[in-house]
């Protein structure tokens, strides 16, 4: 019994002791270190990474060889930092085997902006090695770590933020932008898409077209510091010129915004054109009424609710002129209101013969200019107004009729003649002069033989009572009213009562058959009854 | 060899009649069947609810564990890991420690039947030990891993010895019986069966090789196995040995329950003595192995507490 008690004893050792024995390194470990830790296997060495009484690792213990992580979380740098109040174990832990896997990031769930480099753009989707390679990493200490190649491939540490840390390859503008931030105009979505450039910060502001124009229109490809690039600095933009030629060949002066802007060359703006530009640099200069004439009263007129007047070219002018209208008639801008009717006439086409640029009216033509007519001036002619002859040919009035081809008294005064015509084609120059129409000095022994009736016979008012009757017997040439009529001459002579009798009491007027009145001289009845009737 | 057996088989009819209340069957009563039924639900329910609750975390290979979701929760110092561990020791302090309070201490003795205590005992020390597998999660290294074979090694005696325990005879208050009252027993039984006309063929149980194979200890366990896997067929033997005889039908199941009783106490009175050897034996093995797993678990508990997990929540 006792031999078997020995056996049973001895048995238990064995079973026992084959397990503990691979074991005596770490009698209370929980299990194997990850390879990395591996040196601090077995139970002397506990405390270098455990504090007794706290659950877990202890992180500056962590921290004492853990020395890149250290540094950059007491700088407040890296993802470290952002985690400094967690315990290491949270994240990482050990003894789970040699083999284990003390760094596990699960790079769908990183937060990478708590690294201190917020992912975005085309960095989002990046894969993790394509940045955090051996070769990018910058910062000393990592480079220095005694891991050597294999800890930088494995360290997520080191990396530089900037740009160029990475880029500096990619960097297609050479020297041109050195000491800028390519941030200051890149975005990280696009290389290719300058995201935060704002072309109003550059040096040369674009406005107007210079706005449509594409980047290649003026950043072009050239050699640059030795290798073709385009070109984003040091072009040449003081003056227009510096880019565009200039069509005028120099007509026009140098400084091309004094009438251009950059909404177009053929848009100037009416403002600043009637402020600065000086017309009488051009072979019109502006005077009288022409001066307050805006641009477009003669350049085109304007798009609604622009500010610029349109201007055309003349094909094939644009060197010598500017801008059209550029004739100097005034036809070319002025309707002729006169219809052409004094070309050819001695006044000449030009308007300016009688008119001025200080307005339409009043002409320089004046009665001296009428005497170089075919028709003079005279007398009360002289003292007419224009008017009086030269009738409107148009229905406001403003336009007068100037060519008067009959020069006969009758082609002006055909309504004025109280001879009706009797004196047929005999010229009223035989009679009258411009001074009057009243005859001064009539010559009435011009129409003696003729008899009174030859000049007079329209005047009769007796309507032929006095046929074959001589005028003269009761009128006299000094005139027709009859000064004192002798009734006494007559076979009525008046007597008694008859004398203070009214000539009208006995000579009625009647009524002609051709409509007009006369009064009725003869015959009258000489017996009382004739007139009073006498009972009847 | 036939010899011998009979030598034995006359021994035994020999013996003057004993109560029979001291009947040989160890069928636990009613109510007894009832606490075991409920007991293997509770542990059942118990152990498969929390194997199911970590199945996810258990199955996966050490390395992974660390980034598991469940890792803070059914690892060793995780919630349920630690309380796990906490409650499997308990378990197992109280099982054994009361059972052997039960055992040793007279004043505690009129408590409860020693049977109902071993039951209570056992059930502690199984789903105790489950519970510490679950808490060491399936991996266990260093110091702690020779606790936890000397755990597997008690808890697999134990089954052992709950095996070699049931095959020996024993009172109703739970004492060995001796050799000498099961051949009393033997004898009564044989006589009663004799009156009946029945004297039973040698082939039916104990042969004479059974009493020369009973003297080594392992050929005695095998013995033992043997004789429970022809219990049913022995007992069909029986019942066709008394119809060839032309027993009365009616008296035919009560003389097949005496003659039953007798081959068995002829089994045991084969293997009650290398049966009490291996008891002590047994005991020798399985109390030091428990001693050197309460010794090394509280070194653990006492690493686990210097290291801060004295208190995961």
């Amino acid at each position: 019994m006792t031999t078997l008690r020995i056996r049973l004893l001895v048995l238990a050792i064995i079973l026992l002791g084959v397990e503990p024995l691979p074991l005596r390194a770490q009698l209370i470990s929980p299990g194997e270190l990850a390879r990395p830790h591996a040196a601090l296997e077995g139970v002397r060495q506990c405390t270098a990474c455990h504090e007794l009484r706290r659950p877990g690792v202890s992180p500056p213990r962590c921290l004492q060889c853990h020395e890149l992580v250290r540094t950059r979380i007491e700088a407040g740098r890296g993802y470290h930092a952002s985690v400094k109040d967690r315990n290491c174990g949270e994240c990482h832990k050990d003894h789970f085997g040699r083999e284990f896997d003390l760094v596990r990031l699960d790079t769908a769930s990183f937060e990478h902006t708590a690294t201190g480099f917020a992912l975005r753009g085309a960095h989002v989707g990046v894969l993790c090695a394509a940045c955090h390679a051996p070769t990018l990493i910058k910062a000393a200490d990592v480079l220095a770590h005694p891991g050597g190649a294999a800890f930088l491939r494995r360290t997520m540490l080191g990396l530089p933020t900037a740009c160029a840390g990475c880029h500096a390859a990619d960097d297609p503008h050479g020297t041109q932008f050195r000491g800028r931030a390519c941030e200051g105009c890149h975005g990280e979505a696009d290389w290719a898409w300058a995201e935060r450039f704002d072309h109003d910060h550059a040096a040369y502001r674009l406005t107007g077209l210079h706005r449509q124009v594409s980047c290649e229109g003026c950043h072009r490809a050239e050699r640059v510091g030795g290798a073709m690039r385009v070109r984003y600095v040091g072009i040449a933009f003081a003056s227009c010129s510096s880019c565009h030629s200039d069509p005028h060949a120099g007509a026009m002066g140098a400084q091309c915004s004094s009438c251009h802007v950059t909404d177009g060359w053929d848009r100037v703006p009416r403002a600043a054109v009637e402020a600065r530009f000086d017309h009488s640099s051009t072979r019109f200069p502006l005077n009288g009424r022409h001066a307050a004439v805006v641009c477009a009263g003669c350049h085109g007129k304007p798009a609604p609710r622009t500010t610029t007047i349109a201007i055309r070219f003349a094909p094939g002018t644009e060197a010598a002129t500017f801008p059209r209208p550029v004739a100097v008639d005034c036809v070319a801008c002025h309707v002729d209101h006169h219809r052409g009717e004094l070309r050819g006439s001695r006044a000449g086409v030009a308007c300016e013969g009688c008119h001025t640029v200080r307005g339409w009216t009043p002409v320089t033509y004046d009665i001296a200019r009428h005497g170089q007519t075919a028709f003079p001036l005279t007398g009360a002619h002289a003292a007419t107004p224009c008017r009086a002859c030269h009738v409107s040919t148009d229905q406001g009035g403003a336009t007068l009729r100037l060519r008067l081809p009959d020069r006969e008294c009758v082609a002006c005064h055909r309504a004025d003649d109280p001879h009706e015509g009797r004196f047929g084609a005999r010229s009223c120059a035989s009679c009258h002069v411009t001074e009057t129409f009243r005859v001064g000095e009539f010559d009435h022994a011009l129409a003696r033989g003729a008899g009174c009736g030859s000049c007079h016979r329209p005047d009769d008012p007796h309507g032929g009572q006095f046929e074959g009757a001589d005028c003269a017997s009761c009128h006299v040439t000094e005139t027709f009213r009859i000064a004192a009529f002798d009734h006494a001459r007559t076979r009525f002579p008046l007597t008694g009562a008859h004398v203070r009798v009214e000539c009208a009491a006995c000579h009625r007027g009647e009524r002609r058959p051709d409509g007009r009145t006369m009064v009725r001289y003869r015959p009258l009845g000489v017996e009382c009854a004739d007139c009073h009737g006498g009972g009847r | 060899m036939a010899t011998e057996g009979r030598q034995i088989a006359a021994g035994v009819g020999a013996m003057p009649r004993v109560a029979a209340k001291d009947g040989a069957g160890h069928r636990a009563p009613a109510e007894g069947r009832r606490s075991v039924a409920l007991l293997a639900v509770v542990w059942i329910a118990t152990a498969g609810t929390l194997l199911y609750a970590g199945l996810d975390y258990y199955l996966l290979p050490l390395p992974e564990r660390a980034y598991a979701p469940g890792h803070r929760v059914f690892a060793p110092t995780g919630v349920v890991g630690w309380t796990l561990g906490v409650a499997g020791t308990l378990f197992m302090l109280v099982g054994v420690s009361a059972y052997a309070a039960r055992k040793r201490w007279a004043r505690l003795s009129g408590l409860g039947r020693l049977r109902s205590w071993l039951r209570f005992h056992i059930f502690l020390c199984t789903l105790g030990p489950f519970l510490i597998v679950l808490h060491s999660s399936f991996k266990v290294r260093g110091l702690i891993s020779i606790a936890f074979w000397s755990m597997v090694l008690v808890v697999a005696s134990g089954v052992f010895g709950r095996y070699v325990y049931a095959r020996i005879p024993k009172t109703i208050h739970g004492q060995f019986r001796s050799l000498q009252s099961l051949r009393e027993r033997h004898a009564e039984l044989v006589e009663r069966l004799q009156e009946a006309g029945i004297t039973l063929p040698e082939t039916l149980s104990v042969t004479a090789g059974d009493v020369r194979a009973a003297r080594g200890l392992l050929a005695s366990l095998f013995l033992a196995v043997r004789y429970d896997l022809r219990r049913r067929s022995q007992r069909k033997r029986i019942r066709r040995y008394l119809e060839t005889r032309g027993v009365d039908p009616g008296l035919r199941e009560a003389l097949a329950r005496l003659a039953d009783e007798q081959l068995q106490l002829e089994q045991q009175i084969v293997l009650l003595s290398p049966f009490q050897r291996l008891f002590r034996y047994w005991h020798t093995f399985h109390v030091p192995l428990a001693t050197l797993m309460l010794v090394i678990a509280l070194v653990h508990v006492a690493v686990a507490v210097l290291f801060g997990y004295m208190w995961p929540f």
